[in-house]
This record gives structure tokens, sequence and C-alpha cells, in this order.
């Protein structure tokens, strides 16, 4: 985490070297302001002291999506630097447990981030393709769910939970924009999202390593 | 012919669906979880006092017995002529003095006692070959499980877990 940290500040500092604080002019797609991505991809976290105490107290894991989405709208504000909002869907799991009256308690997890980032990308002698670094903080949420039986009838009670943290994200990726107003983008890093937490305090990063592809758009009158 | 081809057909399935890989509970409620009002259904208290608490979660209740000495029970609810595994996740302090029992012909000897002492909801297990009645009756009562603290210090159990469950190589403790 820390050397992915230290490379990115590298690169940052790189990208305001190579350019000219005075210098104006379109850096990528045509210096359009405004930006729309939405991608989908792989992640997958660590096992956690969290997890373990899931089976320790008899759940098993049912299921669990390495699935990732990414949604994002950004600003570009300076030369080679743009401002995002961005949601990203991360660790989904679900257990279950046996009651003795079969498989009847079970448990889910969701987690969610949305922040703010930063982005600064490479100058290239076209601006119809950039190679960027992005860093972000904000709140990171779980939404979780126990269903449980309070007595040995038919009857579950459900228990949901809503619990907030922060989250940290360090990105690197790359963009072309082969039309005027439509592109592609990969990129990929790690999302630190402490949350969910148990009532010992112990938490699972809900984040984890993540590689995202799709598709951007760029619009917005050129200043 | 059908009918010897019967119980190759029955062993078949049971290889197909895994159900040849035994596992059942064979104590109730082995979460303590069912409660009625103050007491836990399923478990007689037959010494001390008791009390749900929350584990993990809010609603993920234990059962914290108090003070000393304490002693829930309960039949076995199948018969065991084999190894069965036992697993337990308790949060129990050593000057609790938490033991295990299994009383074989409910005499009030028990023939095989086992020490709790694993602090932290720690999960502890054992590998036991046991000739178990779960099938009672007035004259030959079911065997039964005993839960017994003799000492001050705080003990929480969550899962009890007692099944016939026979995967790989058990190191069995004769009963």
């Amino acid at each position: 985490m820390a050397l992915l940290l230290r490379t990115l500040a590298v690169i940052g500092t790189a990208a305001c070297l190579l350019l000219p604080p005075t210098e104006a002019h379109a850096d990528f797609a045509g210096g359009q302001p405004w930006g729309l991505e939405f991608g989908f991809g792989w992640g997958r976290t660590r096992s956690s002291e969290y997890i373990r105490t899931l089976e320790d107290f008899s759940y098993q894991r049912d299921s669990r999506t390495d699935f990732r989405a990414s949604f994002a709208l950004s600003r570009r504000l300076v030369n080679y630097f743009e401002l995002l909002f961005q949601f990203n869907s991360l660790d989904d799991q679900s257990f279950e447990r046996s009651a003795g009256i079969g498989f009847d308690d079970t448990f889910k997890f969701s987690t969610l981030t949305f922040g703010i980032h930063g982005r600064t990308w490479f100058p290239t002698p076209n601006d119809r393709f950039r190679a960027y670094a992005q860093f972000g903080v904000g709140p990171s949420v779980a939404v979780t769910r126990l269903r449980t039986r309070l007595a040995a009838n038919e009857d579950r009670t459900e228990f949901r939970d809503s619990q907030w943290f922060y989250s940290v994200t360090s990105l690197l990726g790359i963009e072309g924009m082969p039309s005027e107003h439509v592109g592609l983008f990969l990129n990929g890093g790690y999302i630190y999202a402490p949350v969910p937490e148990n009532r010992f305090g112990q938490r699972h990063n809900g984040g984890g390593g993540l590689v995202i592809v799709g598709v951007t758009a760029r619009f917005g009158k050129t200043p | 012919m059908t009918r010897s081809l019967a119980p190759a057909l029955v062993a078949l399935s049971l290889l197909l669906t895994g159900a040849a890989d035994c596992e059942l509970d064979v104590v109730a409620d082995p979460g303590f979880q069912f409660w009625c009002g103050e007491e836990l259904c399923e478990w007689d208290r037959t010494e001390g006092n008791i009390a749900r608490v929350p584990t993990w979660h809010d609603h993920d209740y234990a059962v914290e017995l108090l003070g000393s000495p304490v002693e829930l029970s309960q039949p076995f609810t199948t018969s065991v002529y084999g190894c069965i595994l036992i697993e337990l996740t308790a949060d129990a302090e050593p000057e609790a003095l938490v033991t295990l029992a299994i009383d074989q012909d409910v005499d009030g000897v028990a023939e095989w006692v086992a020490a709790v002492d694993q602090r932290g909801f720690q999960r502890m297990s054992w590998r036991l070959d046991v000739e178990v009645s779960g099938d009672g009756t007035d004259t030959h009562p079911a065997s039964r499980m005993i839960i017994r603290k003799d000492g001050e210090g705080r003990a929480v159990l969550s899962q009890l877990r007692v099944s016939k469950r026979c995967d790989g190589r058990p190191e069995f403790n004769e009963l």
C-alpha cells in the first residue's frame, strides 16, 4: 500500500514537472471538460479475522462475487488534472449456518464506496490517449443482513444494518478516445474500505485489488 | 434382480449427493439460540443461572453461564455407534472451570469429560468413538450431553456442534 502511494506521488510529480504551468491547451479529448465513465470487472479481497470469526460461529460461505462495477462523473479543472465523483461496488458475500434443523441462518454483506478522486495524466503526442494515476477518499458503507431463528419454528427474524467508515482508493489506468465523444478505459488498483465490522471490533476490508474495463464519454464545450 | 440392485442404487445416490459423508447434528439447538423466555428451550438447566448474550452480532446470541455451579444438559437426539465430531465455540476463562461431558448410560458418572478453557470465541474440537443412545425410554434413558461450570470466571458458549461426521482419519478417544 505504502509503495503504491509512493509510486502514485512520483507519477503525479513527474506529470506536473513535464507540464509548464502557463501552457493551456487541449490535453485530452479535445479538452472537453466533462466525462462519464461506466465500468465493470474483477476484484478480490483477502480473508480477514472478521470472516474467520464467522466461520468460528459455524457460518459457511454460500456465495461470494468477484464482480466489481464503477461509475464516475469527472470534471477537468486544469491541464492534466480532473476531479471525479466515483462510485464502486465491492465485496459481496453470503454465509449460511444450520440451526440444527437445516441451513436456516443466513448472513450477507455488500460493500460500496463513493468519494472524491483526483486524476492526473501523462502528456501524449496527440490528445486521444492517456495514461493516468488516480487517488481518492470518501465514505464506504457495508449493508449487512442477518436472518436467524430465535425459536424452533418456521419464523426467521431479519436484522438489517448499515455500517459507515472511510475508504482510500488508488488506481492506475489507460484510456483511449477513438471517436470525439466515446472511448474505452482500463484501470486497476487497490481500494481500502474497512467495513463491515463486528461487535468484537474486527473489520473486513471490503475493497481489495480490482481491475475495471469500461466505456467513457466526454462532452462539454472546450474552454 | 430389481431387488438386488436397489441397495446399490441407494448407495450410488448417496455417493452422488454427498450424503455418504455423514453429517448430522445429534444435539438439539447447537447454537443456544432457541430461548423460551429466560430459559433455553432445548437444554435442561439443572443448576445455576444463565443469560442470553450477544456475540459477534447484536442479534446472534449465545448462553452465558452465570456464577457457580451451573449445569446444562440434554439427551442425544440420535443414537450413534461410531465416531462423532464435537466442535465448541466458547469464550471461557480457565478459572471458570467449564467442562463438557457425555454421560453414556445416565448413571450420573460421565464417561467422557473435556475441559473448556478457550478464550475469545475460538473453536475447540474433539473426535470420539462413542456408543450413545438417542432413543431413550423410561427404563433406558438416552445418553446425555452435559455442560458444567464450577468456577467464577466468565463463560459464554456459542456453538456446540455434535455431529456424526467422519472425514479424514480421526484420532479416536475411546469412551
